[in-house]
């Protein structure tokens, strides 16, 4: 057990440091332009070209470019947007960060929810219209957009519909912190999470609907039925408790992913203020330093999200627990 | 039939009629259990025989239930205990599973939950059908552990199925299917993925639950050497019909249709001067679908002939020297053992050797006699061999009397030629 | 592992058949074939049906509707008729969806956007399985340092999430192009968001393929190829690749639904198709300021990509039970 945790504690680090080679190599050395002009943002003067180079070390050797910028990200944490006036970097992250958690951990709990429900029905129910309505409407899911999906719900709950009992409670776009007004967060997160679950509500029944079906033919589910017990409690009990090992490990994946700036899309077009719409601010400002240190940091989150999934499926998995 | 066999005087536990199951296939229904019929006696062990796919453990999960598969037609009669499982609801029948009818399966590997520990796995099915605390039920289940030999039963049950070796798996499937203290055993291959020494445990153990535990064990295998050792009757089941029933003895003594003659005959001798080479039946069952339209066995039989090929296949009928005989007669005259059940290191433990188990047979002899789907080349006469180097093993028949006379080729109208 | 023959020749005409007898499936692929032919047919469309030029401004014009010449931006219906609204879905052959914030024919931008979000995925998706198969052989069949080193690129490239992966490829690249060696790509040529897709993707693509050549390599036919002295190169072309091949067809649709989606973000996020080029990504992003006043801007092309990228997925299940392929993995997000 032990040796398990070391190993995959040197196998984080390993990867850590590998993302940051590889982003610092996507940021510096794609052939092309001068990360010169691209840190200083548009229609820089040569005084602050300069200050760039001299800064990050931009005429030395590549190693030393990325002892620097490594420094400046996570060590003084002194990285500066040069596009927003000198705005320090990682602060900024780290305001934007709870809005993000927020967005994420609704949906998480809603497409928990609705996908094990809807993938436990639909296997239970295999080959039935229920099962295929449930894997149709999931498929669905999967094939929307959900930049424009967000649209849509906008369109609806915020001019369409809004005048009507079902939707009049909608407060207009943006984010209220849980500090300030718990209702108030929970009214202006529930249109995302819904938004944001649609796609995961889809991935995640139809694989678990699978891995039932799957499942449905192995011995122990045969040895189950012939111990006599009820068909929910097999299904629950058997089917359900040893499927949830891969789905933990996929929602780890994905959660981990989302938190670190997947939900971008989403947050974007509800006008959250998270770690997601700061990336593209920095896009749509060509703010090279901004996105450098969020990738950067959504990558070493899902790293170490990534190992805690992995301890997680030593608990959840007696065989792994021993393999090891 | 069994059915007209006099009756039995204690009413048998389980009685199958004319099993069918069909599966559809391609716009035909295609039978993979075709009117299977036995009777299964208080505490007796009835061997089922079968090469793959000779439904074996289809029959018997149709008797469980346990067969979803869409479109299946189950029909016949199974009377347990006088209650009908052939159509029996689903909520009655999951009363019965467990309880009344218990089964353990081929690989001990996979046939538990792996992610429960196999005292949880145990306590579940006590729970599911008595009302007891989970400490009742943790008790009885390590009881049962240490009843079937499972060493340090409290840590044991607490440990999770991969951290098991395969016969100690085997054993806690054994004490699982027991917990409810079933009337009925269903053992399907309980020992084939498991090595030799410890099948032997294992077989022991199944043998010594009916005068422990007063169970009926239906025992399916393929093995005919685990038949003879264990066996009160045997059921030889091929292409989903039955090729042959009796008494195990009896059987084995005399097999009178050409696939159990066949298949005895495949079995290494025990004593005596080994063969050059076993004969070995050339060929594979057939598939249910490509079933042919007479004999299933036709194609492979060494005696094959004409009316073989296209008559619709053969009932049973009485067969051996013991068709109308009773069976006590022989079972005096038997001394001899048994045509060289193979590879079980201790032939001494044979089921004639303990008078217990003799003694328990008694109903079953007075019931049962012999029959054979097919009795060739002539009823009533043993077969010749069906190679010339291949002797049946030392002391097969002769003791009783009726040495057959060595190897005389039959009448070449009858005799196909060997299937390549 | 029991032994594999390498799919006999019958095998995919097999599966084509068992596809063909798949209805869903079918219909699937009636709906591609139709968009993808609606789309091939745009400049026609533009030019016979609408009789607008989708890709050049016309906030000052008029059209002809009903005998009444119609302004195309159009007054807003508040009291006080304050600023203009593009014209809205016209129910006429010209305008049939209305108009953009830039009064171009929405349904002819459409049909032109559908030809580079088709012609950009459909390529991302194939440069992806080409990576991903040439990776996940070489790992699978060499093992070792080789798949050591690729499996580990593998998981860091999976630890970035995708669409950020996604994004500084192209911020990188969307200001200036890309310039390697003699070859220069400029900053607005479709190749970038092409191989950016196509790039990303290859985690995901390469690690259901590595399973499948791990498999085929302790098969017995494998064995017996490398006993008789067959090359390897010979090894991985006829025993290998043959075996591999279902599922890169599998994988195909599917990784053709998430270049779809990938590249219509990107696009959305304007640094996917650069203007005055449109994808509908783009036309989506157009539609977002006109979201309350005139959503079909936004509406139709989004239901245009629902509507291939669901074709796509219900076509990739259709192949995948025909092709009985069972260890393709699930997308990431």
């Amino acid at each position: 057990m032990m040796m398990a945790l070391l190993r995959r504690l040197g196998q984080t680090a390993f990867v850590l440091f590998g993302i940051s080679v590889l982003v610092f190599l996507v940021f510096f050395a794609t052939p092309g332009a001068d990360p010169t002009a691209r840190i200083a943002g548009r229609n820089a003067s040569p005084q602050t070209l300069e200050k760039v180079r001299a800064e990050y070390g931009l005429d030395r050797p590549l190693p030393v470019q990325y002892a620097t910028m490594m420094k400046k990200l996570f060590i003084t944490q002194d990285l500066a947007s040069y596009a927003d006036r000198g705005e320090l970097v990682v602060p900024e992250i780290a305001r934007a960060a709870p809005v993000t958690v927020s967005l994420v951990c609704g949906a998480a709990v809603i497409w928990v929810a609705l996908s094990i429900a809807m993938g436990t029905i639909a296997a239970a129910m295999k080959g039935t219209w229920v099962d295929r309505g449930l894997m149709i409407l999931g498929l669905i899911g999967i094939s929307m957009p959900v930049f424009w999906l967000g649209q849509v719900a906008n369109l609806i709950t915020q001019s369409r519909y809004h005048d009507t009992w079902l939707f009049s409670w909608v407060p207009g776009l943006g984010y209220v912190p849980l500090t300030e007004n718990p209702w108030g967060w929970f009214k202006a997160l529930v249109i995302p999470w819904c938004v944001l679950a649609v796609m995961f509500i889809g991935i995640y029944s139809r694989v678990l609907r699978a891995d039932l079906v799957a499942l449905s033919g192995e011995d122990f589910m045969r040895t189950a039925r012939a111990k006599g017990l009820s068909p929910s409690r097999i299904l629950l009990r058997h089917g359900l408790r040893t499927s949830l090992i891969t789905f933990v490990s996929l929602f780890g994946l994905d959660f981990a992913q989302l938190v670190g700036g997947g939900a971008l899309l989403t947050e974007v077009v509800f006008g959250l203020p998270g770690v997601g719409r700061l990336t593209y601010q920095a896009l749509t400002n060509l703010d090279l330093p901004l996105i450098m240190a969020t990738v950067m940091y959504s990558a070493v989150f899902v790293v170490l999200a990534n190992a805690v999934v992995d301890i997680l499926y030593l608990f959840l998995d007696p065989r792994v627990r021993d393999a090891r | 039939m069994p059915a007209e066999a006099p009756p039995a005087p204690a009413a048998p536990l389980l009685v199958v009629r004319d099993l069918c199951v069909r599966v559809p296939s391609r716009g035909r229904m295609i039978p993979l259990v075709d009117r299977v019929s036995f009777t299964l006696g208080e505490q007796d062990i009835l061997g089922l025989v079968g090469e793959s796919g000779s439904g074996k453990s289809v029959t018997a999960m149709a008797l469980m239930g346990l067969i979803d598969s869409p479109g299946v037609q189950i029909t016949g009669s199974a009377l347990f205990r006088g209650q009908e499982l052939v159509g029996l609801p689903q909520k009655q029948l999951r009363r019965l599973r467990g309880r009344e009818i218990a089964m353990i399966f081929q690989d001990p590997m996979t046939a538990f939950t792996p992610v429960y520990t196999i005292g949880w796995q145990i306590d579940e099915q006590i729970r599911a059908h008595e009302r007891l605390s989970r400490k009742q039920a943790r008790n009885r289940t390590v009881d049962l552990l240490a009843a079937m030999g499972v060493p340090d039963p409290a840590q044991t049950a607490n440990r999770y199925p991969h951290q098991l070796s395969g016969g100690l798996r085997q054993r806690a499937m054994i004490a699982m299917a027991l917990s409810c203290n079933p009337a009925l055993l269903i053992a399907d291959e309980p020992t084939t993925a498991l090595d030799v020494t410890v099948q032997a445990q294992i077989l022991e153990l199944i043998r010594s639950l009916r005068s422990t535990y007063g169970s009926s064990v239906l025992l399916i295998t393929h093995d005919m050497g685990v038949v003879a050792e264990t066996c009160d009757t045997t059921l030889v089941l091929y292409s989903g019909r039955v090729a042959e029933t009796g008494p195990t003895d009896a059987l084995f003594a005399h097999p009178g249709h050409p696939y159990t003659a066949a298949l005895l005959a495949s079995i290494p001798p025990l004593e005596g001067p080994r063969p050059e080479r076993l004969p070995a039946i050339a060929g594979a069952p057939p598939a249910p679908l490509e079933r042919p339209e007479g004999c299933a066995f036709a194609p492979r039989c060494s005696y094959v002939h004409a009316p073989c090929l296209h008559a619709p296949p053969p009932p049973l009928v009485p067969t051996g020297r013991y068709a109308s005989a009773p069976r006590r007669a022989e079972a005096d005259t038997q001394a001899v053992p048994l045509p060289a059940p193979d590879n079980t290191p201790r032939p001494g433990n044979l089921s004639h050797g303990s008078p217990a188990v003799q003694a328990r047979s008694e109903p079953a002899s007075l019931r049962a006699a012999q029959f054979a789907a097919c009795v060739l080349p002539a009823e009533g006469t043993p077969l010749p061999p069906r190679l010339k180097d291949t002797a049946p093993g030392p002391g097969t028949p002769d003791a009783i009397g009726h040495a057959p006379p060595p190897r005389p080729p039959s009448p070449s109208s009858t005799i196909g030629e060997p299937h390549l | 592992m029991t032994a594999e023959a390498p799919p006999p020749p019958g095998l995919w005409r097999q599966a084509m058949r068992s596809l063909a007898r798949n209805r869903t499936a079918m219909a699937a692929l009636a709906v591609l074939a139709v968009i993808t032919l609606g789309c091939a047919l745009a400049p026609l469309y533009a030019r016979d049906i609408a009789r607008t030029d989708p890709f050049t401004s016309n906030v000052a014009g008029s059209i002809m509707l009903d005998g009444q010449e119609t302004d195309i931006m159009q007054p807003n219906e508040n009291p006080l008729h304050l600023g203009l609204s593009p014209i809205g879905p016209t129910g006429h052959t010209t305008y049939l969806l209305g108009a953009d914030s830039q009064g171009r024919d929405v349904a002819a931008r459409i049909l032109y956007g559908g030809r580079n979000s088709l012609l950009i995925s459909s390529c991302a998706a194939v440069l992806c399985l080409f990576l991903a198969a040439a990776a996940g052989i070489a790992a699978g069949f060499f093992g070792g340092l080789v798949d050591t080193v690729l499996s580990r690129l593998m998981d860091i490239m999976w630890a970035v999430p995708v669409y950020l992966f996604a994004i500084s490829l192209s911020i990188v690249t969307v200001s200036q192009g890309l310039r390697l060696g003699p070859f220069v790509v400029e900053a607005d040529s479709l190749l970038i968001p092409i191989v950016i897709i196509a790039l990303v993707y290859v985690p995901y693509a390469a690690r259901p393929i590595r399973g499948r050549v791990l498999a085929l390599r302790q098969a017995e036919f494998v064995t017996a190829a490398r006993c008789l002295g067959v090359p390897r190169w010979r090894i991985v072309l006829f025993d290998i690749l043959p075996n591999v091949s279902t599922t890169l067809v599998v994988l195909g649709p599917l990784l053709m639904a998430l270049s779809l989606l990938a590249e219509s973000a990107l696009s959305f996020l304007s640094i996917g198709v650069q203007a005055p080029a449109a994808s509908w990504g783009t036309i989506i992003q157009d539609g977002e300021g006109l979201i309350y006043t005139r959503p079909m801007v936004a509406i139709a092309p989004g239901l245009a990509i629902v509507l291939v990228v669901l074709a796509l997925n219900i076509l990739g299940d259709g192949l995948r039970d025909a092709l009985d392929v069972r260890d393709t993995a699930r997308r990431p997000s």
